[in-house]
């Protein structure tokens, strides 16, 4: 996140607590929710948020009901915002994807090499070198695909919260999650086949470059 | 009231006009519309099009503080807004007397079939 965008943020941070209203705060949440999964930069999502919240807070000085400022439909609203403001290019749009990408990566390989390492200390067989499995490869990638599609269908059903069969909904939810996770550990457990042998120092190092990598992008990009 | 369908594409120019008299908020746009006869035109549909106003660079907007909460955004016209405002002026005023036209001639032939069937009978 650039140096503009994160100062905005706080700056909305501390303008949305001025909110009395809980209703209020609860729709300004859900349409920054479902602003934040549209294809616009960060930067352009707090400065919607900035005018949205200054708007609340307009209203609640007027002793005005939320539906009187934004109106009876939430998301037409956002959707009609969200179609004024101009596009990422394909640059900032591939190098966003990369910074995403860079966390995630260096994320999961910490946690891959925290595990190794563990390993490691309860029965040293390969010390100082790590195996890559199948089985790892292929939860992470799993991992990857599904964090971000959960991501993704939290904010574009932002605001099906109040209206929506939330018992069943929640009961698949949970459930994907469960076979996912089991999945998971299947095929970390049963897809032993050595992909590749890395050494634990080139790991640590993979790592901390994707954080620089990710860092350095993050403070690029809005 | 006015059919928000047939509101849809004039809104945006009219905005433009309110805009063009003063610098002016959200809140104020909505108030001026409903006093001239526009009706109750919420926030909600007004800032879409503002933002559409200044992505077209025809409005320039600017934080201002205000007495009550937080900082208020103000919208003033640009030069090229002021040229897309005596576009849609002309527009309207075109689309405006061919509805006229139109208008005259369904009345002004109803009324003349009105007369006829009285004169037949």
């Amino acid at each position: 996140m650039s140096k503009r965008t994160r100062q905005l943020l706080n700056e909305n941070n501390a303008l949305e607590k001025r909110i009395q209203n809980p209703e209020n705060k609860e729709a300004l949440t859900n349409m920054v929710v479902y602003i934040r999964a549209a294809n616009i930069s960060p930067y352009d999502q707090e400065k919607v948020r900035r005018d949205i919240t200054g708007m609340i807070l307009d209203g609640e000085h007027r002793g005005a009901h939320i539906k009187e400022v934004i109106g009876e439909d939430y998301r037409l609203f956002c959707d009609a915002v969200i179609a004024e403001i101009p596009k990422p290019t394909g640059r900032a749009r591939v190098l966003s994807f990369c910074r995403d990408l860079f966390l995630l990566t260096g994320m999961l390989l910490a946690l891959w090499l925290f595990f190794q390492c563990i390993q490691q200390l309860i029965k040293p067989s390969t010390w100082p070198y790590a195996t890559l499995t199948a089985g790892n490869l292929i939860s992470g990638l799993l991992i990857l695909a599904l964090s971000t599609a959960l991501v993704q269908a939290i904010c574009k059903n932002a605001f099906r919260t109040d209206t929506g069969p939330k018992k069943k909904e929640a009961f698949l939810f949970f459930l994907l999650l469960f076979f996912a996770m089991l999945l998971c550990m299947g095929a970390n457990v049963f897809l032993s086949h050595p992909i590749a042998s890395i050494h634990l120092l080139l790991a640590v190092g993979s790592i901390a470059l994707l954080f620089i990598l990710y860092k350095i992008l993050d403070t690029k990009l809005d | 009231m006015i059919p928000s369908q047939m509101l849809k594409g004039t809104l945006e120019g009219c905005i433009l006009a309110i805009i063009s008299k003063k610098k002016t908020y959200g809140y104020e746009i909505s108030q001026q519309l409903m006093a001239y006869g526009f009706g109750k035109i919420t926030e909600g549909t007004i800032y879409p099009l503002l933002l559409r106003l200044e992505k077209n660079k025809w409005a320039h907007a600017t934080y201002q503080a205000s007495d009550l909460g937080p900082r208020r955004k103000y919208y003033a016209l640009t030069p090229q807004g002021q040229q897309a405002l005596t576009d849609f002026f002309s527009s309207y005023q075109e689309l405006s007397k061919a509805i006229g036209t139109l208008i005259r001639d369904i009345q002004g032939g109803t009324e003349n079939e009105q007369e006829n069937q009285t004169t037949a009978e």
